[in-house]
C-alpha cells in the first residue's frame, strides 16, 4: 500500500468514527438536557404549570446543541467521503453517513413537532380558571426560536450533504467531458 | 496443491464460523445472564447487560470477519459466493439489530437514571395531603455512587454500540488479501 493509499484508508476511517462520536456528544447534551428539565418540573415551581411555562427551558437549546453536534459530524463524514478511492470502505462510509445523515434528520423532525405540540395548545389558567397570557419574551425563547433553529439545522444538513455532493459531481463529469 | 487445499479449508471453516459465531455467542451471554440472575436471585445489574452486549458484540463482529475473509476467498477463486454472501448479510442484518438496540438501551438507561434523581418523600410525610399542602419531590445532588452505578454503565454500552459498529462496518469492507 503506498502513502496515498495509506493516507485514504485513513480518511475512511475518520469518516466511518465521526458520526459515531457525534452520537456520543449527542448523548452527553441529552442527559444534561434531562437534567436541566427536571430543575423546571420539579423545582421551586412544581405542580405550578403556568410558572414552569415562564420559566426559560435550558433542556430544549441542550437537545438541540447535541442534534446539531450530530448533524454537523453526519455532514462531514458525507464530504470525507467524497474523496476516497472507489473501494469497499468507501462504499460502506459513504453509505453509513447516509444513514447517519437520514437519522439526524428524522430526530430533528420529531424534536420540532414535538417542540410544537406540547406547546402549541396549552394554556395556562390561574386559581379562578382565567386563561393567563404568557411572558412573550420567554415563549419566543421557548417555543418559537428552538422551532427555528431546528428548522435552520435541517436546511443545513440537506444543503451540506446532497446539494454540494451534487455540485462536486456535475463539476467532475463536466471536466471529464471537456477532457 | 497441498497449499491450495489448506486454504480452501480454512475458508470452508471461516464459513462456517461467519455463521455460528454470533449465534454461539448469542447463546453463551444469555446463558451467562440467567446463571447470574438465578445465582443472585435477583434482577440483572446494569453492568452484567454491559457484559451480555459485549459478549454480542464481540460475536458479530468476529462473525464478520470470518464470513468476510470466505467471501474474499471465494472471491478471488471465482467461486460460488451464495453462502459466503449468506454469512456475510446474516452479520450485517444481527450487527444492526444489535446495535440498534444497544444504543436505545443506552439511552433510556441514561434517563431512567437522571430520573432517579427525583426523591419522594416516604409515606410517613404523605400525610400532609390531606392538609392540603402537595407533596414536593427533591432533586439530589449528583454524586459519585450515581455516577458509577447508573450513568457510566449507560455510557460504558453506547460506547460498545459505537465501536461495535466502527469494527463491523470495517470488517466487513476488508479487501481480498492482494488488494490490500
Amino acid at each position: 500500500m503506498n502513502d496515498a493509499g495509506g493516507k485514504r484508508f485513513g480518511r475512511g476511517q475518520v469518516a466511518l468514527a465521526l458520526p459515531l462520536a457525534g452520537l456520543l456528544v449527542f448523548w452527553v447534551f441529552v442527559v444534561l438536557a434531562q437534567f436541566s428539565s427536571l430543575y423546571v418540573t420539579y423545582g421551586a415551581n412544581y405542580d405550578n404549570y403556568s410558572a414552569q411555562q415562564n420559566q426559560f427551558h435550558l433542556d430544549i437549546y441542550l437537545v438541540l446543541a447535541g442534534l446539531a453536534a450530530l448533524g454537523f459530524s453526519a455532514v462531514t463524514a458525507r464530504k470525507l467521503s467524497q474523496g476516497l478511492d472507489e473501494t469497499r470502505l468507501a462504499r460502506a462510509v459513504n453509505g453509513f453517513a447516509l444513514v447517519a445523515v437520514f437519522v439526524v434528520l428524522i430526530i430533528a423532525t420529531i424534536y420540532g413537532f414535538g417542540t410544537f405540540m406540547s406547546n402549541a395548545f396549552q394554556t395556562s389558567v390561574d386559581s379562578n380558571g382565567h386563561s393567563i397570557a404568557p411572558n412573550l419574551m420567554v415563549r419566543v425563547l421557548n417555543v418559537y426560536l428552538p422551532i427555528l433553529l431546528d428548522a435552520a439545522l435541517m436546511v443545513f444538513v440537506i444543503l451540506k450533504a446532497f446539494v454540494g455532493r451534487a455540485t462536486a459531481d456535475e463539476t467532475t463529469e463536466g471536466e471529464s467531458a471537456n477532457g | 496443491m497441498a497449499k491450495s487445499v489448506s486454504a480452501t479449508t480454512a475458508a470452508q471453516r471461516n464459513l462456517g464460523l461467519g455463521f455460528s459465531v454470533p449465534i454461539v455467542a448469542g447463546v453463551v451471554a444469555l446463558i451467562l445472564g440467567l446463571i447470574i440472575s438465578d445465582a443472585t436471585r435477583t434482577m440483572l445489574d446494569i453492568w452484567i447487560w454491559v457484559l451480555i452486549h459485549l459478549i454480542l458484540g464481540v460475536g458479530v463482529v468476529l462473525g464478520t470477519r470470518f464470513a468476510t475473509a470466505s467471501f474474499n476467498f471465494g472471491l478471488a477463486r471465482g467461486s460460488k459466493l451464495g453462502a459466503a454472501k449468506g454469512a456475510r448479510n446474516l452479520n450485517l442484518v444481527l450487527g444492526i439489530v444489535w446495535s440498534s438496540i444497544v444504543i436505545i438501551t443506552s439511552f433510556t438507561k441514561a434517563m431512567e437514571a437522571v430520573q432517579r434523581s427525583v426523591v419522594w418523600p416516604d409515606s410517613s410525610v404523605t400525610g400532609a395531603v390531606k392538609q392540603g399542602h402537595p407533596i414536593k419531590p427533591t432533586i439530589e445532588p449528583f454524586t459519585s455512587v450515581q455516577f458509577w452505578q447508573s450513568f457510566l454503565p449507560a455510557f460504558v454500552l453506547l460506547v460498545i454500540a459505537c465501536v461495535g459498529i466502527f469494527l463491523l462496518l470495517s470488517e466487513r469492507a476488508r479487501e481480498p488479501r492482494d488488494q490490500e
